[in-house]
């Protein structure tokens, strides 16, 4: 068996260099794009917040309050409406959402809330 | 021969390196969403410039905002509103539009023997589930609406386009037939504006337009037990999906829950063991009358008369979280 020369241990040293340097950085980027979730809030059909919810460190709560109250808990990955002054309350009871297309929904107050980014794989969600 | 193989190497490193970001490799996606019909609709158009995306955006919400105009009855500047407040005192001319929704209606509603129908529309206002004034109607006034209703009371006249009722308190609703026909208008404009791959979702009702680069659309569908989660995932392209199901609109009393889809045989919501009713065939507008009813009619009752719809396909599950499915669709149950 012919043993490799010098220069060919080198040439596939840096094959091979290459090859783990794509999967690395195939790795990394694939975690960012991954963990990169965002929340959109609609009132009336107009995007009026995004929310980085990758980005949040501490959780904190806020009002809409503009032609009915619902007040927005954020946690980091995470968002749901905590209470309403909706009659339905079925924005509250959708829970908090962080992955997947199904939006958290208030109709009597027109406000919607939904994810975009992050590892979810559907397009949407009938129901 | 080695200087060859380095120059593979190399431009195999920046063909993975540019396949890491998805957003420059995939094709573009342009979604927009507007509150209309009474629940918020998003339409996701992928794979065309962002000037064509936008024009057709322009025109296809143009579209909802027509039939909102149309058939809506919480609008109560609507044609349907006029139609419902003047129809018993005499004939009323409609438009086109309108007089072909009724007619489909009225055509579903006697085809599904009732479980389906469009002339509910007094029980529907007396529940008021979804407004502020829900509540359980008294007998008595549940027994008065229930006589008003039927779609045997509902006369259309094709011959010079007329709606006449022949119940004073008859009125018609169009909530669970709207949607699925504006969801099939808003596609027929985008196909016409040349989008080939676009999925629309009016507040849970879906239809799609072609493929997704290649692949089907991934739809969810609600679990009836946890609705902010997916229960089941369904394969497909250029089809709609509409779901009835009895988490979507309901209200609370004495800790009983009251959700929105009605039996017109008892006036009360139907209680026929389906919790999640979903249909999956060309049109979203028959998708959507098809859902209502099968919801009604229960299981056995709808897979007995699935067998005579062609070219569509259903899931149930009851409250068991059970599946019955057609059987040549593309399901996963993921619960």
């Amino acid at each position: 068996m012919k043993l490799l020369s010098k220069q060919n241990i080198v040439f596939f040293c840096i094959i091979g260099v290459i090859f783990v340097v794509s999967v690395i950085v195939w790795l990394v980027v694939s975690d960012i794009q991954t963990e990169n979730t965002t929340a959109l809030v609609y009132k009336n059909g107009v995007l009026i917040e995004t929310i980085s919810l990758s980005a949040v460190e501490t959780e904190y709560e806020y009002a809409i309050n503009d032609d009915g109250v619902n007040v927005i808990l954020v946690k980091s990955g995470e968002i749901g409406v905590i209470s309403a002054d909706c009659p339905t309350q079925i924005c509250v009871n959708t829970g908090f959402i962080g992955s997947g297309v199904i939006p958290i929904i208030c109709i009597p107050n027109r406000l919607e809330i939904r994810i975009v980014g992050g590892s979810h794989e559907l397009d949407a969600v009938a129901g | 021969m080695k200087v060859k193989i380095l120059i593979l190497a190399v431009a195999t490193l920046l063909f993975v390196l540019s396949g890491c970001d998805a957003s420059d490799s995939s094709p573009a996606s342009f979604t927009r969403t507007e509150f209309a019909l009474g629940t918020f609709v998003t339409v996701r158009i992928d794979g065309t410039s962002g000037k064509d995306a936008n024009q057709a955006l322009d025109g296809t919400f143009a579209r909802l905002s027509e039939i909102e105009l149309t058939a809506s009855t919480k609008n109560h500047g609507s044609e349907l509103s006029y139609v419902n407040q003047n129809a018993y005192e005499r004939g009323i001319t409609v438009s086109e539009e309108l007089f072909f929704l009724l007619e489909s209606g009225l055509f579903y509603s006697a085809l599904t023997d009732g479980a389906f129908d469009i002339t509910l529309g007094s029980v529907v206002e007396l529940w008021g589930i979804g407004t502020d004034n829900a509540r359980v109607p008294a007998p008595d006034e549940l027994a008065e609406a229930l006589e008003n209703s039927g779609f045997e009371n509902l006369l259309l006249s094709a011959e010079n386009r007329t709606v006449r009722f022949l119940k004073e308190g008859l009125k018609i609703d169009l909530g669970a037939l709207a949607k699925g026909y504006a969801a099939d208008e808003m596609k027929r404009v985008l196909l016409e504006n040349g989008v080939t791959s676009a999925v629309l979702n009016l507040g849970g009702d879906i239809i799609t337009i072609g493929d997704k680069n290649g692949e089907d659309w991934l739809i969810g569908l609600a679990d009836p037990l946890a609705p902010g989660e997916s229960c089941a995932i369904l394969r497909v392209s250029g089809l709609a999906v509409v779901t009835s199901g009895n988490y979507e609109r309901y209200f609370m009393h004495e800790g009983a829950r009251y959700h929105h889809v009605f039996d017109s045989q008892t006036g009360f919501p139907a209680e026929s063991g389906v919790v999640s009713s979903t249909i999956i065939t060309d049109s979203a507008m028959i998708a959507d009358a098809l859902s209502t009813a099968f919801f009604v009619m229960g299981i056995e009752r709808a897979v007995e008369f699935a067998v005579s719809i062609p070219d569509t396909d259903y899931v149930l599950i009851d409250g068991g979280m059970n599946f019955m499915c057609s059987e040549n669709i593309n399901l996963e149950i993921i619960k």
